[in-house]
């Protein structure tokens, strides 16, 4: 039996642990998108994290180490879906990608009051969110949802800092775009709150 | 300063990434140049407006227990291995 693993071990990686477990699971359901998998997913996180914590070295930032065995077990289990894959994994994304004709194109989403005016959108902004590759909304979710610094998430996520950026970059681009599209398509979108097309002055010359 | 430049610490300065950036050149771009203005403001708000949309759940009843019976029921049987 290792230190960890002896009674006292236990009680202090739950004395420890347990605080992020709101975060956690929050980040979950934004990853799995249902709560019964959230729930798997950060069971499965403790019991890694649990089994792993002698390599947890003391004083260094436990929460972004939870975060990042959170993320492994979310990459392992997306991969084992995606050998069978269901329809609503990948719908929407290929949409985005089609649509993303010009690419220079200034996207912009009409403004909270607008949004709010217009009408109940928590659930365009969910499937916004999950139409996203997981790769942008994971670190959307991490810098956006959880406050994480470049730095933590590139720890989490285990890539250099300037990925994270260009992750952060890209992702935020298909979300305007597919906030956009699902205010479009309900009618939600405001007149005038059609995002600004560029009075550049590329175009205006 | 070149609008691709400040367009790159714009992202920075929204993230609070910045630093001990110096603030001054940014700003003063950010007051001339409308496209970069429009472009901060659509990031932060496009931020902003996620967050305040994504209501956090309460964490389920019982999930803390249930992690702990996991682990218990889980470790003691892969140790005995």
């Amino acid at each position: 039996m290792t230190r960890a693993h002896s009674e006292g071990g236990r009680a202090e990686f739950e004395r420890q642990a347990l605080p992020f477990l709101e975060s956690l699971y929050n980040t979950a359901l934004r990853l799995a998108r249902n709560r019964q998998d959230a729930e798997d997913l950060v069971q499965e996180t403790y019991l890694r994290a649990y089994r792993s914590y002698d390599q947890f070295t003391p004083g260094t930032n436990l929460k972004a180490w939870m975060f990042r065995i959170l993320k492994n077990a979310f990459i392992n289990e997306y991969r084992k879906r995606r050998a069978t894959p269901r329809e609503e994994d990948f719908s929407g994304i290929e949409e985005v990608l089609e649509s993303r004709v010009d690419r220079d194109r200034v996207a912009a989403i009409p403004n909270p009051e607008e949004m709010a005016l217009a009408g109940a959108l928590d659930e365009g902004v969910q499937r916004a969110l999950d139409a996203l590759p997981p790769d942008y909304r994971m670190a959307i979710v991490l810098a956006d949802l959880e406050g994480f610094s470049y730095k933590e998430i590139a720890d989490i996520l285990e890539i250099p800092i300037g990925t994270v950026m260009s992750r952060l970059y890209r992702g935020r681009k298909r979300l305007e775009e597919e906030l956009l599209g699902y205010a479009r398509t309900r009618n939600y979108l405001p007149e005038g709150a059609e995002p600004s097309r560029r009075r550049s002055r590329e175009g205006a010359a | 300063m070149a609008c691709r430049r400040i367009r790159r610490l714009v992202f920075l300065w929204v993230d609070r990434e910045a630093g001990r950036m110096p603030r001054a050149p940014l700003e003063r771009h950010l007051e001339e140049c409308l496209d970069c203005r429009r472009r901060a403001e659509e990031l932060e708000r496009l931020i902003l407006f996620v967050r305040a949309r994504c209501r956090r759940e309460n964490v389920p009843d019982g999930l803390a227990e249930r992690i702990r019976r996991h682990i218990e029921s889980v470790l003691p049987r892969e140790e005995s291995q």
